[in-house]
C-alpha cells in the first residue's frame, strides 16, 4: 500500500507541479464531510468446519469528504472505510475507497487518484469488469480503491475513457476464523507474480460506449494488466499448508451491448482473454422483462434469466462457468425504497444449486435495514479418498497439480521429498496427512467449485446509519 | 427540468403578455392545442435554469418523509430536445442519485439512473413511465418534461379558478404506457399557466388532482410556481413539491448533460 499512496502522491501533485499548493489549498477548504456507520451480524445455520463461530458481527465505518472549487469545473473526493470484524482478523482492514481529484473540461474531464470504476451491463455477473480488485472478505460486490488517471473525451462517437492504473491490489480473503473460506488458508502475505508482471505494474485500459440507435447501447472494452483473479498454488508445508495467489499479466477484450424496448431488456457481456498461462473466452447472455405496476400496485416486478458459460469449462477459477441464473428483483416504490431480490443460480453440469434473497428497506429517515440470506441447496460434494495413495493419485491426476499443470513440478519435488524423508511407508499411514492431501484433493476436484470454498447457509442482517 | 410540461410543467411554465393571434373558426381540438401551443411558446428562450427542490409526502394526516433534490435544466435548440439532471440530496442513503434526462420531441425520451454505492449508469426503460417517482404521489411522466406533441388537446369550457379566468382543456396521452387517459387542466388567461390539473387514471377514474401555487415571475418572462400538491384521491396520500432558489441562464451547457456529470452530479 505504501508504494501505491507514494504513487498516488505523486500523481496528485506532479499533475501540477508547477504549483502544488494551489492545488492542495482548495481541497483544504470550504470542504462537507459526511459519515456512515453500519453493523453486520451474520448467522451460520452450522458451525463451521474448522470450529469457526456461527455467530459473525462486524461493524463498518465510512466517511466522505466532498469539496469542489474553480466554479464546479475541480472536485475532490476523499472517502476512508474501515471495516472491524470480531470473529476475523483478517476482515478487519482499512482501505481508501476513494481520494479523487476530477478536473473537468468541456468536452473532457481527468480524473487523477484512487476510485472505483463499474463497466457491465448484466446482473450475475459482470465479466467486462476489470478495473478494481475485488474486496473478497468484505463481500461480493465490494471493491477496493485502485489508483489510476482517468482521462474521459466526450465525444459525438461516444463515450471514450482511458485509463493508467497505478500499481496494482491483491485480493482480501478470510482468515482461518473467518467463514466462507477456503478449507486451507489463503497466505495474502506471499502473493507471487509471473516475471511479466508485478505489485508495482502500471497498467492501462481503455473503454468506448455509444448507443447504436435508440434501443441499443454497446460498449467495448480493453485491458492489459495484472489479472483481479489468481491462480493458486499450494506452499506444499504440511505444518502449515497454505494456499498461495499467483498473479498474472492479461490482455482482455470486452464487449457489452445492451437493448431495451418496452419492458424487455437483453443483456450480453462477453471477453476473449490472453495471457502467457492460458487463451479463452467467456460470455454471459441475459434476458429481463419488467412488470410495472403488477397488479394495479405500485410495485414493479422484473424477472431475469442469465446464461454464463466459459470456454475453460471446469478449469475456469470461478464457479460461474456453465450456469443459469434466474432472479426476480420487486421494487415497491413506496417511500421507504422498499426493495426485493431472489436470485437462483444453478449448474445444469454439477447440479450446484445456490439461492438467495435480499430484502432492504429505509426504517427512519437516516437509518436502512437490508437482510441477506443464502442457502447452498446443492454443493455437489466431491468424494475424498481414503488412503493417501488414493489421494496422492487423484492430485496428480487433476488438472490443475497434475501433468502440464503450473505446479506440477513442485508436486512432483515435494512428493519426492517426503520419501525421502519418511520413507515410501508414509503413503500407506492413514495417519499421515491424509485430512490436508484430502482439502487438497477437494481443491483439484475442478468441477466442484462451490465445496472448495466452505459454503454454508446463513442470514445477514446489515443496520446502516447516515449522518 | 424544472419540471416544466404542458401539465406540470406547465405549472412552473408561464408566458408573457405576447398572445398568440386568436384564430377563427377554431374546433374545440384546434383550440385546446393552441392554447397548449401558446403556453409553450410563452417559455421559449428561459436557456437554462436550476433550482433547488423539497418533496414532502404525506399520509391522510401528516408528513411521514422527505427529500431534496437540486435539478438543472438545459432548453432544447432547434428540433433537440430539453435535457434536465436531477439529483437527490436527501434520505441520506440516496445521495448522489441522479436521473438524466434528455427529451425527445420524435420518440421516447432517453433516461439514465446513476447508483452511487454501486458506481452504475442504468439506461431506465420508457415503459416506466407511470409508475411512481421516488415513492412520491408524481409519477415518471409527472417530473420528466414533455412535450406538446405528447397529447392530443379538446377545450371544454371557459372558468374561474381561484378569482383567475382560466381555459378548461382535456388532454390525452398519445403514449399507450402512460398512466393516464385523459387530464384536464386549469389554464390561467392571463399568464397561461397551468393552476390545476385532473388525472385519470386507465379505468377512466379520477386518480389525482394537482394545484400550483406561490408563482413568481423570473427575468420578466417566466412563471415559477413556489409550491405543487398532488392528492391522490384514491389512496388518500398526497405530496408537497415545493421548489426555491430557482435561477435561469446559469451558463450551463450541453457538456453539464452527459453520463460523466451524471456521476459527478452533487
Amino acid at each position: 500500500m505504501n508504494v501505491i499512496r507514494s504513487v498516488l502522491w505523486c500523481a496528485l501533485v506532479g499533475a501540477c507541479s508547477s504549483n502544488a499548493h494551489a492545488v492542495l489549498e482548495p481541497i483544504l477548504e470550504h470542504g462537507e464531510w459526511s459519515a456512515e456507520t453500519g453493523l453486520e451480524y451474520r448467522y451460520f445455520k452450522d458451525p463451521g468446519e474448522f470450529g469457526q463461530s456461527q455467530h459473525a458481527a462486524a461493524v463498518r465505518l465510512s466517511a466522505e469528504y466532498f469539496t469542489s472549487w474553480n466554479d464546479d469545473m475541480d472536485l475532490f473526493t476523499f472517502r476512508p472505510y474501515l471495516l472491524l470484524d470480531f470473529q476475523d482478523s483478517e476482515r478487519t482492514h482499512f482501505d481508501i475507497r476513494e481520494a479523487l481529484w476530477i478536473h473537468v473540461g468541456e468536452d473532457w474531464e481527468l480524473r487523477s487518484g484512487v476510485t472505483r470504476v463499474f463497466w457491465g451491463k448484466t446482473e450475475f455477473i459482470n465479466l467486462v469488469d476489470v478495473i478494481n480488485q475485488q474486496d473478497l472478505v468484505d463481500g461480493d460486490d465490494e471493491k477496493l480503491g485502485q489508483p489510476m488517471i482517468n482521462l474521459s473525451l466526450v465525444h459525438d462517437w461516444g463515450l471514450f475513457d482511458f485509463y493508467l492504473l497505478l500499481g496494482f491490489r491483491e485480493r482480501t480473503y478470510p482468515g482461518t476464523d473467518g467463514r466462507l473460506r477456503t478449507p486451507i488458508p489463503v497466505d495474502t502475505d506471499n502473493a507471487q507474480y509471473s516475471s511479466d508482471t508485478g505489485p508495482n505494474d502500471i497498467d492501462w485500459a481503455a473503454r468506448w460506449q455509444r448507443p447504436l440507435n435508440d434501443y441499443v447501447e454497446m460498449g467495448l472494452s480493453l485491458f492489459s494488466g495484472v489479472d483481479r483473479e489468481p491462480w493458486y498454488s499450494f506452499n506444499f508445508d504440511l505444518d502449515n499448508p497454505m494456499l498461495v495467489p499467483n498473479y498474472h499479466h492479461k490482455d482482455q477484450l470486452g464487449v457489452e451491448l445492451e437493448f431495451l424496448y418496452e419492458g424487455w431488456a437483453v443483456k450480453f457481456e462477453a471477453v476473449g482473454v490472453s495471457s502467457a498461462r492460458e487463451e479463452y473466452w467467456a460470455a454471459v447472455t441475459g434476458i429481463e422483462y419488467s412488470f410495472y405496476g403488477l397488479f394495479g400496485t405500485n410495485i414493479d416486478m422484473t424477472l431475469i434469466t442469465e446464461f454464463m458459460h466459459d470456454s475453460r469449462e471446469d478449469l475456469a477459477p470461478g464457479y460461474l462457468e456453465h450456469d443459469i441464473g434466474i432472479g426476480g428483483r420487486f421494487s415497491f416504490n413506496d417511500e421507504y425504497d422498499t426493495n426485493m431480490l431472489g436470485g437462483f443460480l444453478w449448474d445444469p453440469d454439477t447440479e450446484e444449486k445456490v439461492i438467495s434473497l435480499e430484502f432492504e428497506r429505509r426504517l427512519y429517515s437516516d437509518l436502512k435495514l437490508e437482510i441477506q440470506a443464502v442457502s447452498v441447496l446443492e454443493r455437489g460434494t466431491p468424494e475424498v479418498a481414503d488412503t493417501n495413495v488414493e489421494a496422492i493419485a487423484d492430485i496428480l491426476n487433476s488438472p490443475l497439480f497434475g501433468d502440464d499443470a503450473f505446479s506440477y513440478n513442485e508436486v512432483v519435488e515435494f512428493l519426492a521429498g517426503l520419501i525421502e524423508d519418511e520413507g515410501l511407508q508414509f503413503i500407506f499411514d492413514p495417519n499421515f496427512g491424509l485430512d490436508l492431501l484430502q482439502q487438497v484433493q477437494r481443491m483439484a476436484d475442478t468441477s466442484r467449485k462451490i465445496s472448495v470454498i466452505e459454503s454454508d447457509d446463513y442470514i445477514q442482517l446489515k443496520l446502516t446509519y447516515y449522518y | 427540468m424544472l419540471i416544466k410540461n404542458n401539465k406540470i410543467a406547465g405549472i412552473l411554465v408561464s408566458f408573457s403578455l405576447l398572445v398568440a393571434a386568436p384564430l377563427f373558426a377554431e374546433t374545440p381540438e384546434e383550440k385546446g392545442y393552441n392554447i397548449f401551443k401558446a403556453a409553450e411558446d410563452r417559455d421559449e428562450g428561459y436557456v437554462d435554469n436550476e433550482a433547488d427542490m423539497l418533496m414532502i409526502l404525506m399520509n391522510k394526516q401528516e408528513a411521514t418523509s422527505e427529500r431534496e433534490m437540486s435539478v438543472k435544466g438545459l432548453e432544447g435548440k432547434g428540433d433537440e430536445g430539453d435535457m434536465s439532471l436531477m439529483v437527490f440530496l436527501s434520505p441520506k442513503d440516496q445521495k448522489g442519485t441522479a436521473l438524466l434526462t434528455h427529451q425527445h420531441k420524435d420518440r421516447d425520451d432517453d433516461q439514465w439512473l446513476y447508483l452511487p454505492a454501486l458506481k452504475r449508469v442504468k439506461k431506465i426503460a420508457s415503459s416506466k413511465k407511470s409508475g411512481p417517482f421516488m415513492g412520491s404521489e408524481f409519477s415518471f411522466e409527472d417530473i420528466g418534461g414533455q412535450s406538446i406533441e405528447d397529447y392530443t388537446y379538446k377545450y371544454l369550457r371557459d372558468e374561474t379558478y381561484e378569482g383567475q379566468d382560466c381555459f378548461v382543456v382535456e388532454s390525452y396521452p398519445v403514449d399507450k404506457n402512460s398512466g393516464y387517459t385523459r387530464i384536464v387542466t386549469w389554464v390561467d388567461k392571463e399568464h397561461y399557466r397551468t393552476l390545476k390539473a385532473e388525472f385519470y387514471d386507465r379505468k377512466k377514474s379520477h386518480l389525482k388532482t394537482l394545484t400550483a401555487s406561490g408563482f413568481k415571475q423570473y427575468e420578466g418572462k417566466f412563471w415559477r410556481p413556489g409550491e405543487m400538491l398532488m392528492v391522490n384521491h384514491q389512496t388518500g396520500r398526497s405530496t408537497i413539491l415545493k421548489q426555491n432558489n430557482i435561477k435561469f441562464k446559469t451558463g450551463l451547457s450541453e457538456s453539464d448533460f452527459n453520463k460523466n456529470s451524471l456521476k459527478r452530479a452533487r
